[in-house]
């Protein structure tokens, strides 16, 4: 069973999550925004990320490097600036994909709302500069070597 | 996963080429054809195919002089199958928060005790 819903509309700039949470809109925006607790939950585990930068509050920067555990293990730095930050209920912030390629850089709103039960419903929406972007964006799930096939078939094109 | 998928995605990132896919989607056509539409050189176009079958998702014929050009939908299915791997990876990881919540919430309750 799963409670995360993932819309990857046809057409549009966006992929918009969403979460139902038990635990009080406070508690998990806490949670999500622990520099410690970055490793233990944040991209695919297939990947070990390191927090080399966390500074959540409107100006502040963030950057994580995540690595695949199999070799070659290349690292991939992920960086932004947080833009708002509304305690218990509001992230807005960019992201950026250090190595470049089609969806490097997205706008990204993270939403806490009071859910019933006590709850939370958490929403993130990552905004890509165009659709084209949004198609073209490779997650930390890829292959380490993808960027460079992407490379080679932006050669072909010329 | 593998570079062939990649290639794949870098083939879908272009409108021109989404708009090669889209006509052959209606049935194979001859390489003339397929450059009308746009506003291009045939060479160009010619680049595109090349992107394309390089990804698997075209194939030209080989008989006679016109080559049709095919849509070849399998590495379609791998590149939707892609999106589901991206949906489970933020299953995975927003599941593997929760698992933290809930270990900070039990820490809160022993601190209560």
């Amino acid at each position: 069973m799963t409670r995360t819903e993932v819309e990857f509309a046809r057409g549009r700039q966006d992929i918009v999550v969403t979460r139902q949470f038990a635990a009080a809109p406070d508690v998990v925006f806490a949670a999500m925004t622990d520099p410690e607790l970055i490793p233990r939950w944040w991209g695919s585990r297939r990947f070990d990320t390191t927090v080399e930068e966390m500074d959540v509050r409107r100006g502040g920067l963030w950057r994580f490097v995540t690595r695949h555990r199999e070799p070659p293990a290349t690292p991939y730095t992920f960086w932004g600036v947080y833009h708002d930050v509304v305690p218990g209920s509001l992230v807005v912030s960019t992201l950026e994909f250090a190595m470049g390629g089609p969806g490097r850089l997205q706008l990204v709103t993270d939403r806490f709302e009071a859910g019933p039960d006590g709850g939370t419903r958490y929403t993130n929406v990552a905004l890509f500069q165009s659709a084209e972007d949004r198609d073209g964006w490779i997650p930390t799930d890829m292959e380490s070597g993808i960027r460079e096939s992407l490379d080679l078939v932006d050669g072909l094109i010329g | 996963m593998s570079d062939a998928l990649s290639l794949v995605f870098g083939a879908l990132a272009d409108p021109t080429r989404r708009g090669i896919l889209a006509r052959l989607a209606e049935g194979p056509a001859p390489v003339t054809e397929l450059g009308r539409p746009f506003d291009m050189t045939a060479q160009a176009i010619s680049k595109h195919l090349k992107v394309l079958e390089r990804a698997g998702l075209v194939t030209r014929g080989r008989q006679g002089q016109w080559r049709p050009c095919r849509l070849e939908v399998e590495p379609l299915d791998r590149a939707t199958g892609w999106i589901e791997q991206h949906r489970a990876v933020w299953a995975d990881s927003l599941d593997r928060l929760e698992q933290e919540i809930v270990r900070i919430q039990e820490g809160r309750h022993h601190d209560q005790d």
